[in-house]
């Protein structure tokens, strides 16, 4: 049972018959919520028209394979504050020594479906499911924020 | 069924040939399964030996010629050893790792084993996939991921006193005039392309000395065609090695002098 | 010794590769991008070695680690396009085990996602063109080395003083 204001648990996300989450769009993220993307440092890239001569991979937000579930990986920004703890220290414990943030209501305008997908060690994880074009993605990134933000890399270019 | 236009010799110098394909690495599969694996080739071949494995290779295709050929020499401590699962005489065998299955004949002994000739060859690598790939499915539910495949014909043209061969004899494409070379290493590649001009596979030529196992030495012609099949299906692979081996059959022909194939026969 | 002949003839005219490598040059500053003569394949294959040896979940979440089969695979695909004039490619792995191949210059961008071995999606932007192709290749990337030669470095100084 939830108390008023209280955002966890977010419903159970929906499961095929051996358990595996099923891609869905999740009611309890809303379109305004913050959705974290962590960036490992072999996503930043060297890039002569960018202002500082770094910038992000397209890799950061592209989807995975399909036998990996077809998803893009990220963390709800609300339910890590809700627990209490700092976002950014949270999403960026070495190596992983960025993070980014869009809005599900972002990834949503382009036809992205956002679900719940808790895992044993990070039950603030979430994922979109879909197509992702080189132009969506693009847009994706030009649209997103530093959380963390990586020295000297771009986020345009 | 052999292609009626295909050049046909009573005696052909054939001295090995391989058919293979290499697969991404099935799910499920870990070595110490290869055991089972042999159990499913085990009754025609009863004798395992083990040996390196083969690093994975892929042709590709652009405006630079394919002349490097770096192999990653990282270990990242997953390789898969590659087992040799030999006939009783030791003249077929099948060589297996985790991303490979390769079917040989080779001449042995005295060399008096008859080649058997492609089609029969052919059939038993069919079997021998499909058994593969039936085991894999009882794994975890998959089918054979084929991203390669190789056919190989190994010919000794010449065997006995090679110092004193004139391969202008034996090769239309090799010419020494009064050079007596002491030795011939010799390699070309081509590129062989589909209907619409699109490169579809490799020939690749090699020219060189061998010993053989007899204690004889010879002028060894091996012909390969390499390349990727058009899906990653059993069938589409070994439509590939049917196409492959008519390539390697017409060029053999076209390689080699008239007088040569009187020798081997030709009908 | 029995012979017999291994799949995978290793090729062994190495010293054609050999021939074709010229000392390291340094690199100029930024913004002023000259054809630059360079090995690729040591910088190459140190940067494969290094994302293949990857811990699972490097992400932050649960990717892979480079497979070697993928390994293999780029290192061919390079192999066929590169040369001497042609920009070092950034090389960015994937959450499933495979890369990214970029090349991001001033006069545009060529990428090209590696999903499995003959498996590949390339986009091309460059600044003399309003269209930005995007192509699904298998094993022929005569095209990517006609992309590369569209936006490998010219003196941009002496382009500035033209204009």
């Amino acid at each position: 049972m939830r108390l008023r204001g209280q955002t966890l648990p977010l419903s159970e996300p929906p499961r095929d018959a051996k358990g595996q989450l099923v891609p869905h769009d999740h009611q309890d993220i809303l379109n305004d919520d913050g959705l974290i993307r962590r960036i490992p440092i072999h996503w930043v890239v060297p890039d002569e028209k960018s202002p500082t001569g770094r910038r992000l991979s397209s890799e950061a937000f592209e989807m995975s394979s399909a036998e990996m579930g077809g998803g893009m990986s990220l963390d709800i920004e609300k339910l890590i504050v809700e627990t209490g703890k700092d976002v950014a220290a949270h999403v960026t414990p070495h190596p992983w020594v960025g993070a980014v943030r869009v809005t599900a209501g972002l990834l949503r305008g382009y036809a992205l479906q956002v679900g719940y997908s808790p895992q044993l060690d990070n039950p603030y994880h979430a994922e979109a499911w879909g197509t992702l074009s080189k132009k969506t993605s693009k847009k994706i990134r030009l649209a997103s924020t530093w959380v963390v933000e990586i020295e000297g890399c771009s986020l345009e270019a | 069924m052999r292609p009626p236009d295909l050049p046909d010799f009573k005696h052909p110098p054939v001295s090995e040939v391989v058919l293979g394909v290499q697969f991404s690495n099935p799910a499920g599969y870990t070595q110490i399964r290869a055991g089972e694996v042999w159990g499913l080739f085990k009754g025609s071949y009863p004798q395992v030996e083990e040996y390196m494995p083969l690093a994975p290779v892929f042709e590709t295709f652009g405006p630079q010629a394919p002349t490097m050929r770096t192999q990653l020499s990282f270990v990242d401590g997953t390789l898969h050893d590659r087992y040799w699962f030999l006939s009783e005489e030791r003249d077929e065998l099948i060589q297996f790792q985790q991303d490979r299955l390769l079917h040989n004949w080779r001449k042995v002994g005295d060399g008096n084993n008859e080649y058997p000739r492609f089609e029969p060859m052919y059939q038993r690598f069919k079997d021998e996939l499909t058994a593969l790939e039936r085991y894999l499915a009882s794994l975890e539910a998959q089918t054979l991921q084929i991203n390669q495949c190789e056919i190989s014909y190994i010919n000794h043209i010449f065997v006995g006193q090679v110092s004193s061969v004139k391969l202008s004899d034996w090769l239309n494409f090799v010419n020494f005039g009064n050079i007596n070379p002491e030795g011939v290493n010799l390699s070309f590649r081509e590129t062989i392309t589909n209907s619409m001009g699109e490169p579809s596979a490799r020939l690749i030529c090699e020219l060189n000395e061998v010993m053989r196992s007899d204690g004889d030495k010879a002028i060894a012609l091996s012909l390969t065609v390499r390349g990727a099949p058009k899906t990653a299906s059993i069938d589409s692979a070994l439509q590939f090695l049917a196409d492959g081996r008519s390539v390697i059959v017409k060029r053999f022909a076209e390689l080699t002098t008239s007088e040569a194939h009187k020798i081997w026969g030709r009908k | 010794m029995e012979s017999c002949a291994a799949f995978s003839s290793f090729d062994t005219t190495t010293t054609g590769a050999a021939a074709r490598r010229m000392p390291g040059l340094e690199r100029l500053p930024l913004k002023t991008a000259f054809v630059i003569q360079h090995d690729w394949t040591e910088e190459v294959l140190v940067r494969l070695s290094e994302l293949m040896q990857l811990p699972v979940g490097w992400d932050g979440y649960r990717a892979k680690p480079l497979s070697r089969e993928n390994a293999v695979f780029a290192l061919s695909l390079l192999s066929v396009v590169m040369d001497q004039s042609k920009p070092l490619p950034s090389i960015v792995p994937t959450v499933s085990g495979s890369v990214r191949i970029e090349w991001h210059t001033l006069r545009g961008d060529v990428e090209l996602r590696v999903n499995r071995p003959n498996s590949v999606h390339a986009w091309f932007s460059c600044v003399d063109e309003e269209e930005e192709p995007e192509v699904d290749l298998t094993f022929d990337f005569k095209i990517v080395s006609a992309w590369l030669d569209e936006i490998k470095g010219t003196n941009v100084a002496i382009e500035r003083a033209a204009a």
